[in-house]
């Protein structure tokens, strides 16, 4: 079945059977019509409060029940979800709220504290609505506060739609190389060209239970919850404490009888090296899906031993394109070291081009293009970075059709299988967070006492990349490797702070005068 | 220095505690303030194992004991005595 707008999933779900369980969160959870009924009062206070269609609307609560309410209500009401990472600085998410113009935040109770922080930040809030309770004391200047109960006098029945497949549905914010993160422009039809396609090769039914796993600012996100909802499943929300200890994971997992899970390598990893699953098979977990960065080959191959019942599946897409390409894992040799990102989704398009445009042969090396309905609107307030990225160099030849260029250089083998070799550009992938180390530069540089910095990446088998730093400070300063690191970590999301900085004298430097990455990276290599 | 001091001292420089603002307290929970978190726990494992000389099995891969600092000390005693 087709769909135009994301949460016609859920309500289709909730009118063909309303008692079957929706969303589990920890001891709680909500039946279809309960999580339907309840995202519709907040669609209906979310337009009393003034929202048009294609208004932007923070998330900025831990996952939970009430994070599915809002981001489903804000769907509901013609809104675009903007999901703020719960544990990122605030002064990051405050530039988020104000570079999208998000006036309305839905929040909770625990993020109160924050909320001050989001608006010195830059954040142009008139109105958060707090999802789980009574308002706290102490509203940042300005701002009108809602409390939940106020959600309670809203109707049950969905407000009319006002808008159409191609407005936005939800901005996902990314690393950007010039110091801030970019949002990335989602829309209905984005989503869905995913969804019922990953829907329909998983076979997500009635009687599934799919993990969430990823947060919702992370789009792996959008199969855990648009995925359930279309096939009638019931998502779990794996508490971030359980991933944290494997064997608690694979109790979870098992106790929570999870039948379709989706992540990045790393947690299966953990998983396969530390779960217990010699003792404890998980015989309901029928689908094993992971994404996000490349899934060592000897550790992907013990969790396909421990979990002989199960089918593999590798996804591959960046955010501007959601998945775009899969590959079905089939029984791995011993000499197997390495598994393609495989063949384009149903409805899209992949190619690979070499630098001056002409398409590369089979076996030879080109950066990917991606092209169909699945490829992004475009970078919020940014004409001139949509423009690069989306430029369609088959726009001579035929009819435009939507592209991207993912910055990824791969190579098709004879099978017809695309490979992924490695970025164009200092783009990296670390626990499968994708990181600009640009970005990383720009906040060192931020300190008063930097004078040059460099950041670079250290290949790690865990956890696909470490990050280290190299700084010069004025002559004579003070400041240390850690007061550096501190430094970071007060603007930059944890994943993304280097987990070293040394203090040198000066960097490197090729002879156009650029820093030698390459030289950095030898001798953090060799230490 | 005591264990807790060395653990404290841990926690603040390798896993970069900034707590918003608040001191480190011996109770404060390491995992629900993010400072405990994939990356953290496997520098914790090796931080434990090189510093106090105890080897960390899987089935102590649990939050009773890494939850605090407190946890994280009573966790290396029990090694130790055992």
């Amino acid at each position: 079945m087709t769909h135009t707008l994301v949460h016609e999933l859920l309500q289709r779900s909730a009118a063909r059977s309303p008692d079957a369980t929706a969303v589990v969160d920890g001891d709680r959870s909500l039946t279809y019509a309960e999580l339907d009924a309840r995202a519709n009062r907040v669609a209906h206070a979310l337009r009393d409060l003034g929202l048009v269609g294609g208004d932007r609307i923070g998330l900025y609560l831990d996952k939970s029940l009430e994070a599915v309410i809002g981001l489903y209500g804000v769907l509901k009401a013609g809104g675009a979800y903007v999901p703020l990472d719960p544990g990122a600085p605030p002064s990051r998410l405050g530039y988020i709220a104000g570079d999208c113009g998000i006036r309305i935040l839905l929040s909770a109770r625990a993020k109160a504290g924050a909320w001050s922080e989001l608006v010195g930040g830059g954040a142009a809030l008139e109105t958060i609505v707090t999802l789980d309770g009574e308002s706290p004391d102490g509203a940042p200047d300005g701002v009108r506060l809602v409390p939940a109960s106020a959600l309670d006098a809203q109707p049950d029945e969905a407000p009319e739609a006002t808008v159409g497949q191609d407005d936005l549905a939800y901005i996902l914010y990314t690393s950007g190389s010039t110091g801030n993160p970019k949002g990335v422009m989602l829309s209905h039809r984005n989503a869905l060209t995913f969804v019922d396609w990953a829907a329909e090769l998983v076979s997500v039914g009635p009687e599934d239970r799919l993990s969430s796993h990823a947060p919702f600012h992370f789009d792996l996100s959008t199969f855990d919850l648009f995925a359930a909802s279309h096939g009638g499943a019931a998502v779990v929300l794996v508490p971030q404490r359980t991933s944290l200890f494997p064997l608690e994971l694979g109790a979870f997992i098992d106790d929570q009888r999870i039948s379709v899970w989706y992540s990045v390598p790393s947690i299966l990893t953990a998983l396969a090296l530390h779960g217990g699953l010699e003792q404890r098979p998980l015989p309901r977990l029928r689908v094993v899906i992971f994404a996000g960065e490349v899934f060592p080959a000897k550790h992907l191959r013990r969790i396909m031993e421990l979990l002989p019942q199960a089918r593999f599946l590798n996804f591959y897409g960046p955010t501007e394109t959601n998945v775009c390409t899969y590959y079905e894992v089939p029984p791995l040799s011993e000499e197997a070291t390495a598994i393609p990102i495989g063949r384009a989704i149903d409805g899209i398009e992949v190619v690979a081009l070499a630098e001056d445009g002409t398409v590369v042969e089979a076996g030879e090396v080109g950066e990917l293009y991606v092209r169909g309905p699945s490829v992004m609107r475009g970078y919020w307030g940014d004409a001139e970075r949509t423009a690069r990225a989306m430029a369609d160099p088959f726009a001579a030849s035929g009819p435009a059709v939507p592209t991207y260029r993912t910055g990824d250089l791969v190579r098709q083998d004879e099978e017809g299988e695309y490979w992924f070799l490695g970025r164009r550009d200092s783009q990296i992938k670390s626990r499968g967070y994708r990181i600009e180390l640009g970005e990383i530069e720009v906040a060192l540089q931020s300190h008063p006492a930097v004078v040059d910095c460099a950041a670079i990446a250290i290949p790690d088998e865990e956890i696909s990349n470490r990050i280290a730093a190299y700084a010069v400070c004025r002559d004579g300063d003070p400041t240390t490797g850690h007061d550096l690191i501190r430094h970071c970590a007060g603007r930059l999301p944890r994943y993304m702070v280097p987990g070293a900085v040394e203090v040198v004298d000066e960097l490197p430097k090729t002879s156009t005068g650029k820093v030698d990455r390459k030289l950095l990276l030898d001798s953090a290599l060799q230490t | 220095m005591t264990d807790k001091d060395t653990i404290r001292r841990f926690i603040v420089d390798e896993l970069k505690w900034t707590g918003g603002g608040d001191e480190l307290a011996d109770d404060t929970s390491l995992i629900d303030s993010g400072v405990i978190d994939s990356l953290g726990i496997v520098q914790t494992i090796g931080f434990l194992e090189t510093t106090f000389g105890i080897k960390v099995r899987d089935d102590e891969l649990l939050p009773r004991n890494f939850e605090t600092v407190n946890s994280i000390a009573a966790f290396v005693e029990s090694k130790r005595a055992s």
